[in-house]
């Protein structure tokens, strides 16, 4: 079957077509476009820009998309229903019913972050053909608004284990480029800075790493950097990538830590690293290591997925097509919290 | 520890509060004992740099409104709403103007909605980067960090009395 997938939570805008069927899938189309430059500017998303530029591109990039293929040819139409910015989701939202009302298509409405757990699927061939036996996978989805430990025991079966308490992991790399002057996104301006330095030149510390359960807390972290950079007054330009690296690797140990422990506990089949900052190739490595250690399937998403996409949507509106409806054109709604585990 | 004063802001008699905390626990605390007799339409402007316990001190007055969900910093969306069981607060509305320089955002986000709603209880971190959206009656709280455990924090309320 052919899923369309459509993907405007955030600031980027992006469609898919996706070809699925039993143990197989690929992405026949696959757009996206970003609104990075924009936004940098301001050091971060702009809600009203942001939902403007989606509404400017989004039936442009529909035409690329189908090219000269009648839109009739799809069979399904998947789309990122929360949770998000307001304004953005209500273009992606409004344009797949209007979609589904014209063509008489069914429609899906898919969780922001249940979708980037299935961009795990994308690229991972193995995992399409036999995804039972990776189940129960152990996911960690970290981005700039979400760090969160799951438990997948099956498609639409989840347990969240554990959260952070305060800031995301994401916000914790753009709070500290910030401080460190690097501009936005501070993802790739931190591990890009990482590169050249020395994880263990500060000792960060490592928030509720010691605390039973799996919550996190990376709050501590951009303070603690703050008061590093305080004492210091004047930072020489040689010692922001120290910086960069023992933050990072700060990071990276409390996330890894909580892993390491969900696995002794629930032992799953696999693990899962998804959300924005699964491109961080330091946290990559290191699940990736854990993995072969424990002798776990490790699925990453390709590095094109990593971001918000509408690849990964129309994945998830696949595995859920049996909730999909001609009638959802009336009544799907989108929920900037839309709560993905109830 | 406090002490009281007294100063006239736009025609408005205000009072100020300041208090030493020093840590984390002890600054959420403080927050919730202060929320416990939280009006609904109340605004609370936070101010202080990254780091000072803007978010910690929001965590208390959640404790103070009956919300067992934990609050996370809604710097990357900007605004959460918490609906909330109590007999006069309907909803905690959270905002961060971390990222922003201007209030047009927050304005498309819905906020003004919040703002003018008399069954709401709205706090704003980095409140000081969006001084037109803050009304005059707004609780002002200035929290500035000492140490690395200590941090002073300034209360400015309108009198009620
Ligand atoms: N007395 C204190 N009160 C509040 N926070 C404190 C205190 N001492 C240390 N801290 C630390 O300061 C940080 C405050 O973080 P957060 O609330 O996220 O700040 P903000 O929201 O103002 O950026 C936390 O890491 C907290 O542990
Ligand atoms: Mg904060």
């Amino acid at each position: 079957m052919k899923v369309l997938g459509i993907e405007t939570s955030c600031d980027e805008t992006s469609l898919a077509v996706l070809d699925a069927r039993e143990g197989e899938m690929h992405l026949e189309k696959y757009i996206v476009s970003s609104q990075i430059a924009t936004h940098r500017e301001y050091g971060g998303v702009v809600p009203e820009i942001a939902a403007r530029m989606h509404c400017e591109v989004l039936l442009p990039l529909l035409q690329k998309t189908i090219g000269k293929k009648p839109l009739s040819a799809v069979d399904l139409i998947a789309v990122t229903a929360g949770p998000g910015l307001i304004t953005s989701l209500m273009v992606g939202v409004q344009a797949a019913k209007t979609l589904s009302y014209a063509l008489r298509k069914p429609l899906v409405g898919v969780n922001h972050l249940e979708g980037h757990m299935y961009s795990a699927w994308l690229g991972n061939s193995e995992l399409v053909r036999d995804t039972e036996r990776s189940f129960p996978a152990l996911v960690l989805i970290v981005s700039g608004g979400h760090t969160e430990l799951v438990l997948m025991r099956g498609h639409g079966s989840y347990t969240l284990l554990g959260q952070t308490a305060d800031d995301a992991a994401g916000e914790a790399f753009d709070k500290v480029a910030k401080l460190l002057d690097r501009g936005y996104p501070g993802g790739p301006v931190i591990s890009k800075l990482a590169q050249h330095g020395n994880p263990a030149a500060i000792d960060f510390p490592r928030p509720m790493l010691a605390t039973t359960g799996y919550d996190m807390s990376f709050s501590g972290l951009k303070t603690a950097v703050r008061y590093y950079l305080e004492k210091k007054r004047r930072i020489p330009r040689e010692e922001l990538p120290d910086i960069a690296a023992s933050f990072q690797q700060a990071v990276v140990d409390v996330l890894t830590a909580k892993t390491v422990r969900a696995i002794d506990e629930f032992g799953p089949r696999s693990l899962m690293l998804v959300g924005g900052v699964s491109a961080n190739n330091a946290l990559r490595e290191a699940l990736t290591h854990i993995g072969s250690e424990r002798q776990l399937r490790v699925w990453l998403p390709a590095l094109e997925h990593t971001g918000d996409n509408a690849g990964m949507i129309a994945v998830a509106g696949y595995y859920h097509r049996d909730e999909a409806s001609l009638k959802l054109w009336r009544t799907l709604r989108f929920d900037p919290h839309l709560a993905f585990i109830i | 520890m406090a002490y009281p004063a007294v100063r006239p802001t736009s025609g408005i008699y205000h009072m100020t509060r300041a208090y030493t905390t020093t840590s984390p626990a002890e600054t959420e605390e403080l927050a919730r004992k202060l929320a416990s007799d939280l009006r609904a339409g109340t605004v609370i402007a936070l101010e202080g740099e990254l780091g000072a316990g803007k978010t910690v001190f929001v965590k208390g007055i959640a404790k103070a409104l009956g919300i067992t969900t934990v609050v996370q910093s809604p710097t990357f969306v900007l605004m959460k709403v918490y609906e909330v069981q109590h007999h006069a607060v309907r909803r905690l509305v959270h905002v961060d103007c971390y990222r922003l320089d201007g209030s047009s955002d927050l304005r498309a986000v819905g906020l003004e909605e919040y703002l003018h709603d008399s069954t709401s209880v709205v706090v704003i971190e980095w409140a000081d980067k969006v001084p037109e959206l803050v009304p005059h009656d707004a609780t002002r709280v200035r929290i500035r960090s000492v140490d690395e455990h200590e941090r002073t924090v300034e209360i400015t309320s309108p009198d009620r009395s």
